[in-house]
């Protein structure tokens, strides 16, 4: 019976192995997340007020044409929300966040409920895919509730 | 020219253009191309209606598919084409090394035919899944336009933005003919690899915030692991285009890296599985 000479293996072991090590080493070199500094002074953004959008807080977002309405939404860290989004532009609009896991495609006038889950503290970019001139942005910080 | 449409149509023909054009490229080395390729047009063809099906759901013309059963569509797209992305890469792995006694072999055959279904399925979800949104997009700009120059415009747009992602086509082939088989196979091996674990992420991030949103899971899950937003954020051009293509995250969460393992743990344990059963179809008969 004929063996495969052993290098073969190690070869086939490489591909998944090297994926592995590279989002290890990714880790080593870029370090755990570091909560940015934020000024102690930004105010939550309010949620919608509304008994049908009350648990979770929701908040709105609407898309015009690329526009961002509002650009810039403060949350409470580690809790989790939703967020009611509007398309009101002329154009189809995409939701989409990487960094929040989110991608939602919305013809005119279409709206869609989309849940976060809990962000640790941090920003997170938020944008029109299909208009990318202006970037959006989440802000996670403690001492909500 | 509207700079819109081409940006969009180029970036969202990439991720389907890059599967295809693998497949094309592989499939021009089997004395059967002529068949596969008629499979892979069948594929886009078939996409191609499906796209416009989709399309018609996001515009809300038909609600065929309503709500919580377009998230477990979209779901079942990401997943499916995920798992044929594999299988596609280890039908090459088991053909590609010993095409010429394969294709002699009739036993082949039957392997064969249920892998055509494959590729033209993997060709149609690759083509339906992102050209429903280039569909969607494409019409509401349309809409939009009043004048003949702006329908020129629009048109010229739209083909430039295609050519512009045919040039990932067209560099495959190429590819495929003047670097040498072994490295040709061996780099879109991983290629298609990362992508199929970038839509298997994809896939189980629709599973943590649409099925299991109603739920609170325990606080680790949600835990950010790095932030490499600063270096590269995923929301700049080129970071979400390697976000679709290689599955790459400036913010992952536990849940993100916990999936990836399993995706990796997955694939590693099918190529060991197909490893032992070849060696042993291999040597049998000889023993």
């Amino acid at each position: 019976m004929i063996r495969r000479p052993r290098s073969k293996v190690v070869c086939h072991l490489s591909l998944p192995a090297a994926a592995v090590a590279l989002v290890l080493g990714l880790l080593l070199v870029l370090g755990p997340a570091g909560a940015p500094a934020l000024a102690q002074d930004t105010a939550f953004t309010a949620a919608m007020d509304d008994p049908a959008y009350a648990d979770p807080p929701t908040y709105l977002l609407e898309l015009n044409d690329g526009e961002l309405l509002p650009p810039e939404i403060v949350v409470p860290a580690r809790t989790r929300f939703r967020m009611l989004v509007r398309n009101i532009g002329t154009k189809p609009a995409e939701f989409e966040s990487n960094q929040l896991r989110q991608e939602e495609v919305l013809f005119m006038g279409a709206e869609a409920e989309v849940t976060i889950t809990p962000l640790d503290p941090g920003t997170y970019d938020y944008f029109d895919e299909f208009d990318m001139r202006v970037m959006g942005r989440i802000v996670a910080r403690e001492g909500g509730n | 020219m509207l700079g819109q449409v081409i940006f969009v149509v180029a970036r969202e023909s990439i991720e389907a253009l890059l599967i295809i054009g693998i497949l094309y490229a592989w499939l021009g080395r089997r004395p059967d191309a002529a068949t596969g390729r008629r499979w892979i047009l069948g594929g886009v063809l078939a996409g191609l209606g499906l796209a416009t099906l989709l399309a018609l759901t996001l515009m809300g013309v038909t609600t065929f598919l309503g709500g919580a059963a377009r998230t477990w569509f979209e779901i079942g797209m990401l997943a499916v084409a995920a798992a044929l992305i594999v299988q596609m890469v280890m039908w090459m792995r088991s053909h590609g090394r010993t095409l010429r006694r394969d294709m002699e072999n009739d036993l082949s055959g039957h392997a064969d035919a249920a892998n055509w279904w494959g590729v033209f399925l993997l060709t149609a979800i690759a083509v339906g899944r992102e050209g429903a949104e280039t569909v969607m997009f494409l019409y509401g700009t349309f809409l939009q336009l009043d004048s003949l120059g702006s329908y020129l415009n629009f048109v010229v747009s739209g083909l430039v933005g295609f050519a512009l992602a045919m040039v990932l086509f067209v560099a495959l082939q190429m590819g495929s003919r003047f670097i040498s088989w072994k490295w040709f196979f061996r780099v879109t091996e991983v290629m298609l690899l990362l992508l199929a674990g970038s839509l298997f992420l994809t896939a189980t991030d629709k599973v943590l915030n649409k099925v299991l949103s109603a739920w609170n899971l325990p606080g680790w899950i949600y835990a950010t692991v790095w932030d490499s937003s600063a270096f590269l954020s995923d929301s700049s051009g080129l970071g979400s285009l390697m976000a679709a293509l290689f599955g790459y995250r400036s913010q992952p969460i536990v849940w993100n890296l916990l999936m990836y393992v399993l995706f990796w743990g997955v694939v590693w344990a099918l190529f060991r599985w197909q490893k032992h059963s070849q060696i042993r179809r291999v040597h049998l008969p000889g023993v």
